[in-house]
């Protein structure tokens, strides 16, 4: 039905014009600069990281992973619940391309999981389930040490070019220098507990988001995106409202309200 | 690498919480260049007390926190990250008498780590030592992959649970470690402390306690609260598979 009409009316709406995505992608670096300089918060970084990433490099999902003190990937951040839990999947079963990138500090393309060569069976299957074609895994690299990856998933085969790994190895670095950058700001603070530290903000959020799932009677994902809404309102860092809701300091009607937030007290009747 | 995992669960599989805590204690001196270590209990409500140290020297520096509230262990519960001082008397934060102390008893280095699952703050483990120095990176690393054990063996001190009792403990230590990963867990917490009307650290110790009765792994206590098929409650838990 559309197939003969983009001729005779102009630009369809979304298709792809390079001077706007490379204003995109200048807005977005500077967006993450913005957040290194201004109160740095890991969690919402890796968070809006990982949305910057679907976004510029067009790809399904986005996740990012960090090494914890005991040589252990983790889940740090995720564009969607989907690729949340391939990501779990893949370090619960010791099995994927992002663990291979990982441990080779090398990028890993996979173009077509489908049609793949076998290398990670389990891992192919399940994303073959839930609906991606190709994935593409970037190291996190420090010096001589690898701390993290940035995953990349699509539904389709052959998702990305040569000019889309660049960038997303780009995007990559910059997480890296996200965890630099908190390592400079607490001063004396070493590698090990900021890591540590990052890791256990995450928890914080997903304490969260279990307090708001069951107070509003909602899934995961939509707890999660009250915060962020809230987060990016209000101008504060998403760790840090996550904090406030598990301390009892937040309610629904602040959460949802526009307005500059109200603290109230405790509510522990433990 | 030292192998601090398989450590502790030779230690986790042959006893009771209160024992990993002590084992963790002396996996700290014996892998890290330190003297002596401690694991104490906090709570934001102010309780505070001494779980384990391997002397009286660290028995009696982690006392006098408790007793004047100001020192590196406190500063590490409150802010939940390590507090490294190489060189206690260049340190800039007072702590007079913690210092005073601290110098009676030869101590020149401290490095406290805060026992936290998420928002749950649970407690401290703390490192001294005699001579002034900073931890490498490789001995940091160690020192908090021991805190992360001690985090839920002293959460499993507080439910009262033998850790081997199979509430998620595997052959090694490090799986006990590694249950504890999972985000649904935290997830779990959270809704927990909505439905009961109690703190996290509250609705943390119930999670466990659930998993340890019922002799299930944690993990997959959480996984049924979130997927709302079992409900914990003040006066007895329920499955709403049964109900």
């Amino acid at each position: 039905m559309t197939d003969h009409s983009t001729k005779h009316e102009g630009v369809p709406a979304g298709a792809q014009q390079p001077t706007s995505r490379e204003h995109r992608i200048a807005d977005v670096f500077v967006t993450l600069a913005d957040t290194l300089v201004t109160g740095f918060d890991v969690a919402g970084f890796f968070d809006d990281l990982a949305g910057a990433c679907v976004e510029l490099l067009d790809v399904t999902a986005a996740g990012l992973m960090l090494v914890d003190p005991a040589g252990r990937l983790r889940v740090m951040a995720s564009s969607s619940e989907r690729s949340r839990l391939l990501e779990l999947l893949e370090i619960q079963n010791d099995e994927g391309p992002c663990l291979d990138c990982y441990r080779g500090a090398e990028p890993v393309r996979a173009d077509d999981l489908v049609a793949g060569d076998g290398r990670w069976p389990m891992f192919s299957a399940e994303a073959a389930r839930v609906g991606f074609g190709s994935v593409y895994a970037l190291p996190m690299r420090l010096r001589a040490e690898t701390i993290g990856a940035l995953n990349l998933f699509h539904r389709r085969p052959a998702a990305l070019t040569d000019a889309g790994l660049r960038l997303a190895q780009g995007l990559a670095d910059v997480a890296t220098i996200g965890i630099l950058q908190q390592r400079a700001i607490q001063r004396g603070a070493d590698l090990a507990d900021q890591l540590q530290t990052a890791l256990n903000s995450r928890l914080i959020i997903e304490q969260a988001k279990g307090v708001l799932s069951e107070r509003e009677q909602v899934d995961m994902s939509a707890a999660f995106d009250v915060l962020r809404r809230y987060a990016r309102r209000t101008g504060r860092k998403l760790s840090e409202v996550a904090a406030a809701v598990v301390a009892g300091e937040l309610s629904s009607t602040e959460l949802q309200s526009v307005g500059a937030p109200r603290h109230q007290s405790s509510q522990d009747t433990a | 690498m030292a192998r601090d995992g398989a450590d502790v669960g030779k230690v986790n599989s042959s006893g009771a919480a209160a024992s990993l805590v002590a084992r963790i204690c002396r996996l700290v001196v014996e892998s890290l260049p330190v003297s002596k270590a401690a694991v104490s209990v906090m709570t934001a409500g102010g309780h505070r007390g001494v779980v384990s140290a391997t002397d009286e020297t660290a028995q009696l520096l982690e006392d006098v926190q408790f007793t004047v509230g100001e020192g590196p262990g406190c500063d590490a519960f409150e802010c939940g990250r390590a507090v490294l001082v190489a060189d206690l008397e260049a340190a800039t934060p007072a702590w007079s008498a913690f210092r005073d102390l601290a110098r009676d008893l030869a101590v020149q280095a401290v490095f406290a780590f805060p026992l936290h699952l998420g928002a749950a703050r649970l407690g401290t483990l703390t490192a001294f030592h005699g001579e002034p120095g900073a931890l490498s990176g490789e001995h940091l690393a160690r020192a908090v992959r021991l805190s992360d054990a001690a985090a839920v063996a002293v959460l499993d001190l507080i439910v009262g649970a033998a850790a081997s009792d199979g509430t998620g403990a595997g052959p090694d230590g490090s799986d006990l470690v590694a249950e504890f990963y999972r985000a649904e867990i935290y997830q779990a917490a959270g809704m927990v402390m909505e439905q009961l009307g109690v703190s996290i650290e509250v609705a943390t110790v119930r999670l466990r306690t659930h998993a340890y009765v019922s002799g299930r792994p944690i993990g997959d206590i959480a996984r049924d609260v979130v997927a709302r098929t079992l409900r914990l409650e003040a006066d007895g838990d329920r499955s709403l598979d049964q109900a």
